[in-house]
């Protein structure tokens, strides 16, 4: 009997697969592999590394290909097989467990779903004790990178030593067996570490579909893949495209029902509480008038703002004309009044009298009505112009107490951990579901005795009314 | 400096070309900018955010060519705005008003005596401050609260029209994948052109059309020189601030004798590229030269020590690659028998730079040794130009050249032992004045 032999190489995030006899191997015809005549070779890109070796096993099981044995020698795979001991991990809760499980059914690849403070983290550090194989964690932000490394090294500590835990990005570059990255370095450098983790955790990994940081998924080879997100819908679509990268929703839990489960243990219960508030008499008649210019306009260039690219359209032909750019202010004019009543603050003022030294969050949708708050109120505030160290002080205040009341912008909706908060008030936001959930899960966090409340102001008779709508349709606000 | 967006670029005869000052006539253009200037004058003193407002104020009129006009004033803005200056008041902290502030208020809120007014008077009084003025000073880093300085303003607008035309060029160099430059220069015009080259870090390598005079600055008079330079969008990740620096280099370019620059350039990412072509003649501009790099500064400093016997000077020569073009070494050292090696500092931005020089190396393309520096940023082994257990091949180009990688700041002492290893280990070689007979040889 003859024996094809069969190499597998990784070379900058592709696999390329050489055979003694070039056309026994084109015959086997491999998943996603296509001939590269400049190397005369197969080449697959590296995230299909899983699926052509189960094909190749599943050759070799048979014993016989056309005549001939199969030897597979596979040089493509860098990663170490791990002792990975867990130390001080709390027994994952129901819930918890059975996302693990349903995501090593699915042979280690899929997106866990689970709202804020459900403890993701858990999941995934269960994951990896699980597999021992080196593992590399992917977050959007510096400050989820630091959390996670944390997490690792204090998770699988030996001894009370912390496990050492490599970093890649915000200056540092040490690959290690566990290994913490963020997605703009992901992609930078993954063609190069590809091969080099069997396991690979996407932690908001509804990121992990825009084109460049797709690409650092399909660069790497590591078999099994974990995504997390409270909130994996996209409105544009793409997060049908997980599928690919890293595997189907095995796992699913929404709001409601992990605060109905176990009597409010897992997450708070809550209350969601819309205010209505009236415009003044003179914000009223230039929310109307500019209402009516930007209307007129739509009407008279025939632009169906409803349709997908109404605001597109809307967008190239305002600047075309004074028109146009009357039309765009005024659009730009009734949002302002509307978001930013004068009357929402005074409601804000209302809703901290009502609980006195409780944790609140004022989200709002810009940077100038958080400061608005911040004055105001004589509150800190968080947004993106707030330099790391006085975020940190911040932050370690609200979680102290000291300064119970935080405003932001969209700064806190995702990727900084917040501490516990009981009181969130969206004095504005965007028409996202994602970024509502995302918001409602900051003060979700369990505690013996707490009920949280997420209060959402809304001006009344404007299309505010119809951006909260469209936020709320989620079965959390139902 | 402005952006392409707020350039008004047409295509003709298969190429760019921009309608000076987004269609705008000079007249109409100067008259924006006295406007323009005239209001942030008056808002000398106040801050940011407020001069912003009012900028937003101001509408070009109706009768003006539509979105173009709309831009042109877009653009004039930025102009003036790129002219201002920004300070923060420094008289208070106001990271620290700020956690007395909030730490007051929220002890204040935490037994139920809250009161706004009474707590920013009683801070206010402590710091021998107005309500107001700590009202001012609370956010007082933050940019929109910068106060202006118009001091430094010109009076007249058409004073900036000049610059706004250079400033549109510049705009498209942003978008640049990679620009070929033919320049007629005196050799000064020359040396300050690569010396900005070289500050700036730009990717490049010179092609001497008229070898024999080209070999050496000093010698070269007005005899044509191109140099190929990679553009910003032509890097593995886009690079804005590579695009500015490169943007920089205009001013040197726009005062050589003459000159013609090609660019190509991709307007929007994901588009082809295509060709953008400028020619001049020297503006009569005397641009000052540039400062050496300041790795290059170290390294002049610190290798005469290390190095004794051999003189150390910045180089004067372009080294000629057969075929390949020629490169331009920052350093030359020179002992007194004739040897002579180079050094080039490559700074970070794309590996490819490096691995072309590998491969220069590696096929024997050198005309000297060279020592080639680059930052660990860019992953390139220094083991890639090692002669370490290596075959025959590998030994003799691993004389040609050598890697020296540096975080930071770089090693003069490393850079000496490298080259002390090339002079010692390899053959005499000719120096570049002698270098027309090595390329034969090739």
């Amino acid at each position: 009997m003859l024996l094809l032999s069969i190499e597998l190489r990784f070379f900058a995030g592709t696999l390329e697969l050489r055979g003694d006899d070039a056309d026994a191997l084109a015959a086997l015809e491999l998943p996603h592999c296509t001939h590269d005549e400049r190397t005369a070779c197969l080449r697959a890109p590296a995230v299909a590394y899983a699926e052509i070796l189960l094909a190749l096993l599943r050759l070799q099981k048979q014993g016989v290909v056309a005549g001939e044995a199969l030897a597979v020698v596979d040089h493509a795979r860098r990663y170490e097989e791990l002792v990975l001991v867990p130390c001080a991990s709390p027994p994952l809760r129901g819930y918890q467990s059975e996302a693990l499980s349903a995501w090593k059914q699915a042979r280690g690849r899929g997106v866990v779903v689970l709202p804020t403070g459900a403890g993701k983290t858990e999941v995934a550090l269960a994951a990896i004790a699980d597999r021992q194989r080196s593992t590399l964690v992917v977050a959007p932000t510096l400050d989820l990178v630091r959390q996670w490394h944390q997490a690792l090294s204090k998770r699988f500590a030996n001894d009370g030593v912390p496990h050492p835990v490599g970093l890649v990005g915000g200056g540092e570059h040490t690959v290690l067996p566990l290994t913490v990255t963020t997605y703009d370095s992901a992609w930078a450098h993954m063609e190069h570490l590809g091969n080099r983790f069997g396991v690979v955790v996407f932690d908001e990994c509804h990121h992990l579909v825009a084109d460049s940081y797709a690409l650092a998924a399909r660069l790497c080879l590591a078999p099994y893949r974990l995504g997390l997100s409270a909130t994996p819908e996209r409105p544009d679509g793409k997060d049908a495209l997980l599928d690919e990268l890293v595997g189907p929703i095995v796992a699913r839990k929404e709001i409601d029902e992990l605060q109905q489960d176990q009597g409010g243990a897992y997450l708070a219960d809550y209350d969601v509480v819309t205010v209505t508030v009236e415009l003044s008499v003179a914000e009223r008649a230039a929310y109307d008038q500019a209402r009516a210019t930007y209307k007129n306009f739509v009407l008279d260039q025939r632009i169906s703002m409803g349709s997908p690219d109404g605001w597109q359209r809307f967008l190239r032909v305002a600047h075309k004309s004074s028109e146009g750019r009357a039309a765009f202010a005024a659009w730009r004019l009734q949002k302002r009044l509307a978001t930013a009543a004068e009357q929402k603050l005074s409601h804000v003022d209302d809703i901290l009298q009502r609980h006195p030294g409780v944790r609140v969050l004022v989200f709002s949708d810009d940077n100038a009505t958080a400061y608005a708050v911040s004055r105001r109120f004589l509150v800190p505030v968080i947004s993106h112009q707030t330099k790391v160290k006085e975020r940190s002080r911040l932050l370690q205040a609200f979680a102290d107490g000291t300064l119970p009341v935080l405003a932001t912008s969209r700064v806190l909706n995702e990727g900084i951990d917040v501490p516990d908060a009981q009181v969130a008030v969206i004095v504005s936001g965007s028409g996202t579901v994602r970024e509502h959930v995302q918001r409602l899960g900051r003060v979700l966090r369990p505690r013996p005795g707490k009920r949280a409340v997420l209060y959402e102001l809304v001006s009344s008779n404007t299309n505010e009314t119809f951006t909260s709508e469209r936020r709320r349709d989620h079965v959390a606000y139902r | 400096m402005l952006t392409a967006e707020l350039v008004r670029v047409v295509r003709r005869k298969g190429g760019l070309q921009i309608q000076p000052l987004c269609g705008l006539s000079r007249e109409r253009a100067a008259s924006l900018l006295d406007d323009l200037l005239a209001l942030a004058k008056e808002h000398h003193g106040q801050t940011r955010a407020e001069l912003r407002t009012a900028l937003d104020e101001v509408v070009i009129d109706e009768a003006g060519p539509g979105a173009w006009a709309e831009r042109g004033l877009r653009a004039a803005k930025k102009l003036v705005l790129d002219r201002l200056e920004f300070a923060a008041r420094d008289d208070v902290d106001p990271l620290e008003l700020r956690v007395v502030v909030f730490s007051t208020a929220a002890a204040a809120r935490q037994i139920g005596a809250f009161d706004r007014g009474a707590i920013v008077s009683v801070i206010a009084k402590e710091r021998g401050l107005t309500c107001a003025d700590l009202e001012a000073a609370l956010y007082a880093d933050l940019e929109d609260a910068h106060v202006v300085d118009a001091a430094a303003l010109p009076v007249l607008g058409s004073l900036l029209v000049d610059d706004w035309r250079r400033l549109e060029i510049q705009a498209l160099l942003l978008r640049a994948t990679q620009v070929t430059l033919d320049v007629d220069a005196t050799s000064v015009q020359l040396r300050r052109l690569l010396r900005a080259l070289k500050l700036h870090q730009l990717l490049f390598f010179a092609v001497p059309t008229a070898p024999a005079s080209a070999l050496r600055i000093e010698a070269h008079e007005g005899a044509p020189v191109r140099l190929v330079i990679d553009g910003p969008m032509g890097l593995f990740s886009s690079s804005t601030r590579y695009g500015l620096k490169l943007a920089m280099l205009l001013p040197h370019v726009m005062a050589c004798q003459s000159f013609r620059l090609q660019a190509r350039v991709q307007l929007r990412k994901g588009r082809a590229t295509e060709s953008f072509v400028i020619t001049g003649k020297s503006t009569g501009d005397d641009v000052d030269a540039e400062p050496l790099p300041p790795l290059v500064e170290g390294l002049l400093h610190d290798l005469p020590a290390l190095l004794p016997g051999w003189v150390v000077s910045p180089a004067q020569a372009l080294l000629p690659l057969a075929g390949e073009g020629a490169l331009v070494p920052d350093v030359v050292v020179t002992h007194a028998d004739g040897r002579q090696a180079f050094v080039e500092v490559l700074g970070f931005w794309s590996r490819d730079a490096v691995w072309r020089r590998v491969e220069w190396a590696q096929k024997g393309l050198l005309p000297a040794p060279v020592v080639f520096c680059f930052s660990e940023r860019l992953r390139v082994s220094e083991a890639a130009l090692a002669s370490d257990g290596a075959d025959v091949d590998v030994a003799s180009w691993a004389t040609a050249a050598a890697l020296v990688g540096f975080k930071g700041s770089l090693s003069a002492r490393k850079v000496a032992e490298r080259l002390l290893l090339l002079l010692g280990a390899g053959p005499q070689r000719e120096t570049p004045a002698q270098n027309g007979r090595v390329q034969q040889q090739r």
